[in-house]
């Protein structure tokens, strides 16, 4: 079947499975960012944003994502590099592989949410996991990228 | 993971359940969020959300909920933000995490009563209602109860306002997992409901211990006794996450904190 969706910023017509996930599309794409983790909802490695918010590409059916539009690192270099070095120099980052995701929500706290508070960075990070770097360190980074007092 | 041969995305729940009921090998996909830990043979994948089903809609005396409504939309929705809804926030900001919660939908959860829902548990004791396609409207303890898969299409939920008090409390080993246990309660003119879930089944009704506590004057030893009696008529089970007598016990400590909650 074929699906349209806008990705980052570029309309693309793309022939499918009808059970393919949006992360596996993603991946043939060029969107390597794009990470497969658990392939189970949990470890939030494969987030990207849908029409601007959080999801697992992981789980979510490509074809589902039609008409829609995705956003992944590669759509927002820019500010993805300034986000991804922010947080390498806060010393939250070690292997780097959950940094794509840890960036995309990172952004979607920035651009969606505004002025997130504590909290709001807490829940929208408790979904990224790390078996690295640890969780208060990238929560800290985070919140100073944001101007949040921790 | 599923294997589709077909997918669709009907404009509308009519298509959609015209096609549902074409073949036993057609289903509805939600939010789709169990894809990956499925294992079945899809002829014709039926998608919802083109149907209409994505809204939260306040009326005086109730909030009708859409079937396709996400846990992120009542979440960030103002029409929950009432004592007794704002419980139903609250518990489903506990979960995993935001790209979760925007994926996981109301009818996703309440149709297949996944046993370890957190919120099939929190709208329990509410007075809340199941509407499936081309159906009446009934209670949601009563489908919980009788349910059967005869492949129907929720449309959405109905919960009644009232002006009680609730309490909800879970228990889970970390943000990511799904709870060990989970419980709440109500109470509304006296009347008091208490649902217990994730034991590992779906939730349930501790009936004596609603009977026993209602009506009277509730003081301490009257919370420890309830506990006490719902926790032996509650069916608890061992599965990978906890043994029956955890649960069981995790329960006694929940449920007398939810009810202080509620009547202290």
């Amino acid at each position: 079947m074929i699906i349209k969706i806008n990705l980052n910023g570029i309309s693309k017509e793309l022939l499918i499975s009808p059970d393919d996930t949006l992360l596996d599309v993603l991946r043939k794409t060029g969107c390597l960012s794009v990470k497969k983790g658990c392939e189970s909802s949990s470890c939030g490695v494969c987030t990207v944003l849908l029409d601007g918010t959080p999801i697992l590409s992981c789980s979510y059916l490509a074809a589902k994502a039609d008409g829609h539009s995705v956003t992944t690192v590669e759509g927002i270099a820019e500010q993805a590099r300034e986000i991804g070095e922010f947080i390498a120099a806060q010393g939250a980052d070690q292997c780097g592989f959950c940094l794509p995701s840890l960036i995309i929500s990172t952004y979607y706290l920035k651009n969606t949410i505004g002025n997130p508070t504590l909290k709001d960075i807490k829940q929208v990070l408790q979904a990224n996991l790390c078996r690295c770097s640890g969780y208060e360190s990238q929560e800290a980074a985070v919140a100073r990228y944001l101007g949040v007092k921790i | 993971m599923m294997r589709i041969k077909e997918y669709l995305k009907p404009e509308n729940i009519d298509k959609a359940y015209t096609v549902l009921k074409e073949s036993p090998n057609n289903e509805i996909i939600a939010g789709g969020l169990f894809i990956r830990l499925t294992s079945k043979d899809i002829n014709t994948a039926v998608d919802l959300s083109e149907c209409g089903l994505r809204f939260i809609n306040e009326h005086k005396d109730r909030v009708e909920v859409g079937a396709m409504t996400s846990y992120l939309d009542i979440i960030q929705s103002d029409c929950f933000e009432t004592p007794l809804l704002k419980t139903v926030k609250d518990a489903l900001s506990e979960i995993i995490g935001i790209a979760f919660q925007n994926m996981a939908t109301v009818g996703g959860t309440i149709y297949p009563a996944y046993p370890f829902s957190d919120l099939i548990t929190v709208l329990m004791p509410l007075n809340c209602w199941v509407k499936l396609y081309k159906k009446d409207p009934v209670r949601l303890s009563e489908f919980i109860e009788k349910k059967q898969d005869n492949r129907e299409i929720l449309e959405k939920i109905i919960i009644l306002k009232g002006s009680g008090k609730n309490a909800f409390r879970s228990f889970r080993k970390t943000s990511q997992d799904f709870s060990v246990l989970n419980l709440s309660v109500a109470v509304e003119h006296g009347d008091c409901k208490i649902a217990v879930g994730a034991r590992p089944s779906v939730a349930q009704y501790a009936k004596s211990a609603m009977q026993f506590i209602s009506g009277g004057k509730v003081n301490e030893s009257i919370i420890e006794k309830t506990a006490e009696i719902a926790c032996q008529e509650i069916s608890f089970f061992s599965d990978i996450k906890a043994s029956q007598q955890y649960r069981k016990h995790i329960c006694n400590v929940l449920l007398k904190d939810a009810l202080r909650e509620v009547f202290v």
